[in-house]
């Protein structure tokens, strides 16, 4: 009795672990699902919107400008941000506003990204604490879940600050 | 009628071989050939029902299966079908325990304790004392930084902000708020902002570190050392301790 008592809950134990450790494995290098909030990201991500987030192209050195990523905020590590790439390192990167007179331009230096919110108005990124550590990004966004009818990938960047910086560097 | 059905399955591949890739040769010729065996060997049929769906998948995957198969095949006695069984069966735990241990492994070097070598003359003298001739090994403790919570004094090992591929191991000479008085920084004294810290190599001069790269995120900590273990003569418990002479400045303040 006792004896098949124990083996249950060992087993049970053994279930557990073993599961959460491939939980844990897919979460850390196959990928996760976010609940995005705040307002930085609108029209692409609205609040509560549900996104799957895939950890692999971090992992393998494959960001790109243009993607959307989740990344570690550098001030706080227990909390999150969704941002876009807008530069990688060693790009130029104009950091004033569209609607600033004086241009200003800065390098991405090494081993960093310059993240940006789509909401120009409305965003804390890069424009205000500088370029982020790569390793700070956590996955790359790939797929929007919810709500169902904006189901799919999403859409390119509305505010055409990538095309002006590529257009600076050729 | 066993040997009809093995000629019946060589036939069939050397039709397939002609026209099809290798891979899908194999699965319709162990197909082929299991289905003889088994119309005639009632013994072997229990075990293709114990074995299931599963069986096949595993034949699939590996192609040793399909050597073995391939033997049976060849001298098509009871002795060997039972052997190709025991090979499936064996095929069949090492697959299952493959999927316990690998994530089981990673998962404790993510999350509880990692083993690295330490390279370079940065740290020297607590780690590396003999230069080039010997490298330490530590024990990273990943689980007592899963918070991001570290003291004063501790050696950390951070993912260097220059290379995201690479890891450097320092010393937490600053958390956040504390204001440190820089050797070679831009600036001679320094806020640590929030969410960062200041770490410095002991061999100043030959580290690159905060002097260099300025304060680093928190968001990069990678682990705590908090053992030597090897070489065994050198086996230690690693503590904090701050360098004499550096340290946020109120402390240095309060000691002099």
């Amino acid at each position: 009795m006792l004896r098949s008592l124990l083996g249950k809950t060992l087993g049970f134990v053994g279930y557990t672990v073993q599961y959460g450790c491939i939980a844990h494995c897919t979460f850390e290098y196959v990928g996760e699902f976010v609940i995005c909030s705040g307002p930085s990201m609108e029209p692409t991500i609205v609040n509560q919107d549900i996104v799957f987030s895939e950890r692999m192209s971090r992992h393998l050195c494959k960001i790109q400008t243009g993607d959307i990523v989740i990344a570690k905020s550098p001030f706080d590590p227990n909390m999150n941000l969704c941002k876009r790439v807008i530069g990688l390192e060693g790009d130029k990167i104009c950091t004033s506003g569209p609607s600033d007179v004086f241009k200003s331009h800065t390098y991405v230096p090494k081993g960093h990204v310059w993240l940006e919110g789509d909401n120009l108005r409305n965003s804390t990124d890069s424009r205000s604490y500088g370029p982020v550590p790569y390793a700070l990004i956590r996955g790359r966004v790939c797929l929007k879940l919810w709500p169902l009818h904006s189901f799919g990938t999403l859409s390119e960047s509305p505010t055409r600050r990538i095309t002006e910086t590529h257009h600076d560097s050729d | 009628m066993r040997g009809l059905g093995l000629w019946r399955a060589c036939a069939r591949a050397r039709d397939l071989i002609t026209k099809h890739h290798h891979t899908s040769v194999c699965l319709v010729f162990l197909r082929e050939v299991r289905s003889s065996l088994f119309l005639t060997v009632p013994a072997c049929e229990r075990h293709a029902e114990g074995l299931g769906p599963g069986a096949e998948r595993d034949v699939g995957q590996q192609e040793e299966a399909g050597s073995h198969a391939a033997t049976a095949a060849s001298n098509p006695r009871p002795v060997m079908a039972q052997q190709t069984a025991a090979g499936r069966r064996c095929l069949r735990a090492f697959v299952s325990g493959f999927f316990v241990a690998v994530p089981v492994t990673v998962t404790v070097l993510d999350r509880v304790a990692y083993v690295a070598r330490v390279e370079g003359a940065s740290m020297q003298p607590s780690l590396n004392p003999e230069g080039t001739s010997q490298c330490d090994i530590v024990l990273l403790n990943r689980w007592s930084v899963r918070n991001f919570q570290v003291q004063r004094g501790d050696i950390v090992s951070v993912v260097s902000p220059r290379d995201p591929q690479q890891k450097i191991i320092k010393r937490v000479i600053g958390l956040e708020g504390d204001f440190i008085r820089t050797l070679s920084y831009k600036n001679r004294y320094v806020r640590v902002p929030d969410g960062h810290f200041w770490i410095e190599g002991d061999h100043h001069g030959h580290s690159l570190d905060s002097n260099n790269f300025g304060p680093v995120s928190v968001g990069l900590l990678h682990g705590r050392a908090s053992h030597i273990i090897w070489p065994p003569r050198r086996w230690a418990r690693i503590r904090a301790s701050l360098p004499p002479n550096r340290g946020p400045l109120y402390a240095e303040e309060e000691d002099g």
